[in-house]
């Protein structure tokens, strides 16, 4: 297989969990997502260098956790860049959590399906538009603290219904 | 719900104070489980955005293919080597036909590449200000306007006579020059830049932006598109108009999306009134050089 082609096949199964661990750095989207195409080109250009008897996903967060902590100048704002033993558990969480966060992916597409009415609304505004709780209030007329709280539900009702779907998966037939 | 868990959902909301951000390292530092829960809750928060921000491409997606099919009846992939051999003038070979799963997986993976690593994007900073008196409103609370100002989705900039300001995405080469007189809204910044121009004129500079996410700018009567290009957006109560100085720029009206393209040295005009039918925009061409009025 060419390098090329080897590197899309491990790029795309290791974006989605890329993305979280800088979107747990850094909660901006758009900054992580600058972050995370950054660290795309970063990969590509160094990955001769990968030693393919090791784990991609382990190779990929050692080289974005540099690239958040050379980046926490401009994300100064996130005081976790700053907990440097904090960050280093949280890329070994990540590694280790690898498998279980596909699985989880996976339940939240079907999950999302029961989202409905105001709550979808919401979620389109704040994760399809990047607005923040004070911005989506401004836009649908609710109080803040009321947008903070669907948001929340909404939230907790996904994360309950990937715990369900997950526990159902893991049932031995 | 836990404290714990509020304080990692305003984390993610970007709404920690410090005394929060101090009791979440605290409770972070206390457990490995704690990190654990930690790192499933930002995978959720990054995860709904993905899933959120491919509905619309899937939507798209499932359209475009409903409508191959429908074009070709039930064989699909029997009509597609046929009619590429006849685009191509190809005698249709069995060995072509082998190249042909390989061509198009390659020519998918450099779209795919390409598109991920295209253009970097920008975000918007208030870089110049001539004059006084310029207003920026967030969630209408005003905020100091000053350069240097990081602009957000939401933010509505309103510019008095004699004062013009300008909005710069560097180290993307875009920039919008707000002209005395003008009330835009930076409507979104996630999929590609949205604006509304309520009132009054801007200029533009673009840099070519990311594939399907152009530059958008909806006035009361218009909607333009933009990839990359140099234009003047003028709007008035009544009508819109526009001018392109570089590149081509997609003006649709907003009462029946009826839309034409504005090429280099052209203007449009789309107007709100009940005007005849043929004349829902007024293509005017002119010769360059040529000033045009744009009041």
């Amino acid at each position: 297989m060419e390098p090329q082609e080897q590197f899309t096949r491990f790029w795309t199964e290791a974006q989605p969990k890329l993305a979280g661990y800088i979107n747990a750095l850094v909660p901006d989207f758009a900054e992580a997502e600058d972050l995370l195409q950054n660290v795309a080109v970063i990969l590509l250009r160094k990955f001769p260098e990968y030693d393919a008897k090791r784990p991609f996903i382990g190779w990929a967060i050692g080289i974005t956790k540099r690239e958040v902590l050379m980046a926490r100048r401009r994300h100064a704002r996130n005081f976790l860049c700053y907990q440097t033993d904090l960050l280093e558990r949280i890329s070994e969480a990540y590694e280790e959590l690898a498998p279980e966060l596909e699985d989880r992916s996976r339940a939240l597409r079907e999950c999302l399906k029961a989202v409905q009415g105001r709550a979808t609304e919401l979620l389109r505004l704040r994760y399809e538009d990047g607005l923040e709780p004070t911005a989506i209030a401004g836009h649908v007329g609710m109080a803040v603290v009321a947008v903070r709280v669907m948001l929340s539900r909404t939230r907790a009702m996904l994360r309950g219904c990937i715990e369900r779907r997950i526990r159902i998966q893991n049932v031995p037939p | 719900m836990s404290k714990e868990q509020q304080l990692i959902d305003s984390y993610l909301d970007g709404e920690l104070t410090a005394d929060e951000e101090g009791r979440l390292t605290e409770w972070l530092a206390a457990e490995p489980e704690h990190v654990h829960q930690f790192v499933r809750e930002t995978h959720l928060h990054r995860q709904i955005r993905e899933v959120m921000l491919a509905r619309p491409y899937r939507a798209y997606g499932l359209s475009e293919v409903a409508s191959a099919e429908r074009k070709v009846g039930q064989a699909p992939m029997r009509w597609l080597p046929r009619q590429l051999s006849q685009w191509l003038g190809l005698p249709w070979s069995p060995t072509l036909r082998w190249l042909l799963a390989p061509a198009v997986c390659l020519a998918l993976v450099a779209g795919l590449s390409f598109w991920y690593f295209g253009p970097t994007m920008g975000k918007p900073v208030l870089v110049e200000v001539q004059g006084t008196g310029l207003s920026l409103e967030r969630a209408d609370q005003p905020l100091p306007a000053v350069p240097g100002t990081r602009l957000q989705a939401g933010d509505v900039l309103r510019t008095p006579e004699n004062v013009s300001a300008a909005i710069s995405f560097a180290p993307e080469r875009t920039r919008i020059t707000i002209q005395p007189g003008t009330e835009l809204t930076l409507a979104s910044m996630s999929r590609g830049k949205r604006f509304n121009l309520s009132a009054g004129k801007l200029d533009a500079s673009v840099a070519r932006q990311r594939p399907f996410q152009p530059m958008v700018l909806v006035t009361l009567q218009a909607r333009a598109r933009v990839l990359g290009t140099k234009f003047s957006l003028l709007t008035t109560s009544e009508q819109t108009r526009l001018e392109v100085t570089e590149g081509s720029v997609q003006l649709s009206r907003l009462s029946d999306a009826v839309s034409v393209k504005v090429p280099a040295g052209n203007y449009a005009v789309v107007s709100s009134n009940s005007v005849p039918a043929p004349l829902f925009v007024n293509e005017h061409r002119r010769s360059s050089g040529v000033p045009v009025d744009m009041r």
